[in-house]
């Protein structure tokens, strides 16, 4: 028996004697709640895609939630399935078992490291490219003391190409060598609690060979950081801000508040009130109906007669009422409608009746018989 | 005949399961996993790749890993 299968022997010696003594009774029942809480999500995506009618991205997620759903049932048979079996026929490994994984796995890995002085049983995976991304190889570490506590592993990248100012993300699904397990939580603990070690690295190295989009850390679209579409600048996902409007991302430095909802907006999605020549957004912005131009809520005033909202060059003041009407509501002498036929009614009172051969009584003005004249007219 | 059983896909599972003579990895994997595809897991047969034309003995451990898994 040569070195490499001696070390062998005493770690699946040492392995098989701590999973004895750290061995529950009974082990939890791990639920697919990441693949539950992920249908969840589709759910309220496809919602809202069909409600602004983005048909294509409604059938795309459509087709997501149709894989997710069926891998979903999958793993709820396989939950079912160990709760119908008797605590007799559950597997355990035994130490040969554990002995023949540890050789197994020099045939799946570029290297295996066998540390009985720290507990460790580590592989090493080949260079993993997602999306071409070059995120290289991936060191493994089982610490076979802590088997039983959750997540008794790391993965360490071994040339590190983290994300874009996330030294601590060297892989969408990992931080801080803590690898988030989604859809095979599951089924690595299940191996572990069963020490089947050559599943578990299987399963791991799998998980790192797999990208979950929508799901990760940094997505790969945003690996070597944002773009900002102002400037062109680059930024991290931390540091990006979104238009309220059309969704581009954008730096600190570009994006703008709008006036009156106060959200943050590119430059092509605000527009500058002529009135207080700030800037808003559309929807904080109105047309003028006679001028067409856009204006702020604030410098926009209503007619007092049809109610509708004008700028304030498009209304004018009714030197009698005092108040606001646009063109349509307003007559010669900028008087409104009511305060015009008010007066005229008041001058038709006030007008003594004539004679049949037109003369005035004897004591009215000559202007007087003028002016009504000028309001018949009118 | 019996075969140890391990399908690493959703929660994990592992059960010593009755096989008939002569099945190969492909009937057997086309029994357990109805749905799947092959070329979507890693089958091993005794811990090894295993060909999909290779007859199951007794006593072997047979286990399929998913390829895909997406992490969170």
């Amino acid at each position: 028996m040569n070195q490499t299968n001696k070390t062998a022997v005493q770690a699946a010696v040492l392995i098989r004697e701590q999973l004895v003594a750290g061995q529950p009774q009974d082990r939890p029942i791990s639920l697919p709640e990441y693949s539950w809480g992920r249908i969840q999500q589709l759910q309220r995506q496809i919602s809202l895609a069909r409600k602004h009618d983005w048909h294509q991205a409604a059938a795309r997620l459509t087709e997501d939630m149709a894989g997710t759903l069926e891998s979903c049932c999958r793993q709820l048979e396989n939950v079912c399935r160990p709760l119908q079996l008797r605590p007799a026929q559950r597997q355990a490994s035994s130490a040969s078992d554990v002995y023949r994984d540890i050789l197994a796995l020099y045939d799946e890995f570029e290297e295996v490291d066998i540390d009985l002085e720290k507990h460790e049983l580590s592989v090493t995976t080949d260079c993993i490219v997602l999306e071409d991304v070059n995120l290289g190889a991936f060191q493994i570490r089982l610490d076979w003391g802590r088997l039983g506590y959750p997540q008794p592993y790391r993965v360490g990248a071994l040339d590190p190409n983290p994300a874009a100012r996330r030294d601590d993300v060297t892989h969408p699904h990992v931080q801080d060598e803590q690898l988030c397990e989604g859809d095979g939580r599951a089924a690595i603990a299940a191996a572990l609690a069963e020490c089947r070690l050559h599943d578990f690295f299987l399963l791991v190295s799998q998980l790192l060979h797999t990208y979950g989009r929508g799901s990760a850390y940094v997505e790969l679209d945003n690996w070597y950081g944002i773009t900002c579409t102002d400037c062109g600048g680059t930024m991290s996902p931390d540091d990006s801000y979104c238009c309220e409007r059309c969704g581009s991302e954008l730096c600190d430095n570009c994006r703008q508040l709008c006036g009156g909802c106060e959200e943050s907006h590119c430059s092509e999605c605000l527009s500058r009130c002529p009135g207080c020549e700030m800037d808003f957004c559309r929807n904080c912005m109105e047309v003028c109906p006679t001028c067409k131009r856009n204006f702020c809520a604030g410098c926009l005033d209503k007619c007092a007669a049809c109610g509708r909202e004008f700028c304030d060059t498009c209304l004018e003041t009714c030197p009698v009422c005092q108040k606001p009407f646009c063109g349509n509501c307003r007559g010669e002498k900028n008087l409104c409608r009511a305060c015009h036929d008010k007066q005229g009614t008041e001058e038709k009172t006030n007008d003594p009746p004539q004679n049949k051969s037109g003369q005035r009584p004897a004591g009215r003005p000559e202007t007087h018989r003028r002016r009504r004249t000028a309001c018949a007219s009118a | 005949m019996k075969v140890l059983y391990l399908n690493n896909d959703g929660g994990g599972f592992a059960d010593n399961v009755e096989i008939a003579e002569g099945i190969t990895v492909q009937r057997f994997f086309a029994e357990k996993v109805p749905h799947g595809k092959p070329q979507d897991y890693l089958i091993r047969v005794n811990r090894q790749p295993a060909a999909s034309d290779q007859v199951l003995q007794d006593g072997e451990r047979v286990s399929f890993t998913p390829t895909k898994i997406e992490g969170a």
